[in-house]
Parts: structure tokens; sequence; C-alpha cells
């Protein structure tokens, strides 16, 4: 996608040329596969193991999440550097998942053996 | 994707900040997401919290804000054709979902409060279900704050979609606008299988 500046404010601001945008996925064929997706975490709901259903809906939310991201907020054509703005979020709440699960779950009933 | 240095540099501003601002609200809603995933593996009784959330209520909206994005990426596609009419159609679309969402939520919280499960969750308490209370807390602070996010989003549309309309300028604002509205999608994407669907 190309740019324009804007006028007189050349090293400021710029603004996206409206003209020659980078062209549009098929939103449709997206949003479709956005409610077979939804559909399936709710029918997976009616599984019987929690573990099971965490592990379904979540990974099914996963995809759906990179559907929305890649598609239609279009990150599939941004530039590295909002990739890597992003990643660096994840990156920070995976650390924090780490860093917090050994004080929040009881890891001691798995390290400690049972009389 | 573009690795090219040219294109750090050529990113528009106003798309720019509305990334890093959606970074910093993944890292909000993100900590608090793991938080409940973390206590939820902790306490079993925060299942027996969740089968009392209205699943047919969260369906709905979750329905409503998959809809809605839609809607968006259509208001952008519009914009970029400068058709203001269809400009118009598809963001009073969106804000019309922001309302369905918010009504829903609104009901389904009164009908939760009638019930005792309150953020001081003074009925719980009385029972000695301390950890209980806790899920309540998660429940109304990721709810309640996904919910201004809502109400912000459809203001933004509504005013950046007024202000394009009336002018006939700026029409790139609605795609930093739809961004915004797009990220409390992704948030209600995750908070919906993990507040209602697992018990």
């Amino acid at each position: 996608m190309s740019e324009h500046p804007v006028k007189g404010l050349e090293h400021e601001v710029v603004v996206p040329g409206e003209n020659d945008y980078h062209g549009h996925p098929n939103y449709l064929k997206v949003y479709i596969s956005l409610l077979i997706l939804f559909a399936i975490s709710v029918l997976a709901s009616l599984l019987h193991n929690p573990m099971i259903i965490f592990i379904v809906v979540f990974a099914v939310s996963v995809i759906k999440g990179t559907l929305v991201l890649l598609y239609f907020m279009h990150l599939k054509w941004e530039p590295l550097l909002i990739w890597i703005l992003l990643g660096v979020a994840l990156m920070t709440l995976g650390f924090l998942f780490l860093g917090l699960y050994p004080d929040t779950v009881p890891v001691h009933r798995f390290l400690v053996p049972q009389s | 994707m573009d690795i090219s240095l040219k294109s750090w540099r050529n990113i528009p501003q106003a798309r720019l900040g509305v990334w890093t601002l959606i970074a910093g609200e993944f890292v909000v809603f993100g900590g608090l997401i793991v938080m409940y995933i973390l206590n939820r593996m902790r306490y079993e009784s925060w299942g027996e919290m969740a089968r009392h959330t209205n699943v047919i209520a969260g369906t709905v909206n979750t329905f409503v804000l998959l809809t809605s994005s839609y809607f968006v990426v259509r208001a952008h596609e519009a914009a970029l054709h400068k058709n203001k009419k269809e400009v118009r159609k598809w963001i009073w679309l969106t804000i019309l979902c922001a309302l369905i969402f918010l009504g829903i939520k609104t009901y389904e919280y009164t009908h939760e409060i009638m019930h005792g499960f309150t953020l001081p969750g003074k009925d719980l308490l009385a029972q000695g279900k301390h950890v209980e209370t806790l899920y309540w807390a998660f429940y109304y602070t990721m709810t309640g704050l996904h919910g201004l996010h809502v109400i912000a989003g459809a203001l933004a549309l509504f005013f950046v979609m007024r202000h394009a309309v009336k002018t006939g300028k700026h029409y790139h604002r609605l795609e930093a606008a739809g961004l915004y509205w797009h990220m409390v999608d992704i948030i209600w994407i995750f908070l919906f299988p993990l507040i209602y669907l697992v018990h």
C-alpha cells in the first residue's frame, strides 16, 4: 500500500493513500468461517470432560482471533513493526502465565511424592 | 508482510497509534484472562459458579459481535470507494449491534445481581464461599471493562463516520476506528468460551 504525506507536514504525518489500497479479502468467506468455528466451540461445550472442552474452545478461539487479526484487521498486509508490537504483547502474557503458574496452581502436589 | 525499512517509516500514524493501543489492550485483557485461567485451574468451585452464567445470552452476544465485525469491514470497503451512503449504512448497523450487545449484557447483569451474584458477594460470603466471590469479581471486571470498550468503540465509529460523511474527507480514520472495534471483538472471542462454556 502506498501512502502520501500531508502537505506542509511531510515529516510529521503520513495518511494512507485511499485509491490504491492492497485490496480486500473475501470478507463474507471469513465471516462464515468465523460462524462455523463459533458453532464448533458451542457444540464442544456439550462434552463432559472440562479439560477437553477447555482445550477445544481455547484452540478454536485462537483460530478465530487469528482470522480476525489477519483478514478483518489486515495484519497480513502490515509491515513487520506491527507484528513485533503484537508479538511483544503476546510474549509478555506468556511470561506472566509461566511466572504466576507455580504460585497459583498447587504445583507441589506434582513435585512432592504422595505417601 | 513487508519487512523493508521504508515500509516501517511509511505506516500511517493513525494506524500505528491504534495498533500500539491494541497491543496495550491485549496485555490488559490478556493479563485478566491469564489470571482467570490460573484461578480456574486452582479452584474447582469456579466451574460451579460458571454454570450460573446465561449461556444463551452469551451465545447471542458472540454472534452479534462477530456480525458487527463483518459490518465494519464492509464500511471500510465502502469508505475506500468514498461511498457515503454505504458507509453510513454499515456503521449504523454496527452501532445497532453494539446497542443489542449492551442491552443483552444489561439483562444478564440484572439477572445475576437479582440472584445474589454481586461484586461484594454478601450472600456468598455469608455462606463462607470466599473463593466463589472472587469468581464474580473477575466476571464483572472482565465483562464490565469489555462493555466500556464496546461503548468507546461505538462512539468512535459514530463520530468518525459523521465527520467523514459530512466533510467527504478523512475516510482513513474509519479504518483506525474499525481496528479498535475488531480488537473489542477479539477480546470477546476469548472471554465468551472461558466465562460461559467451560464449567
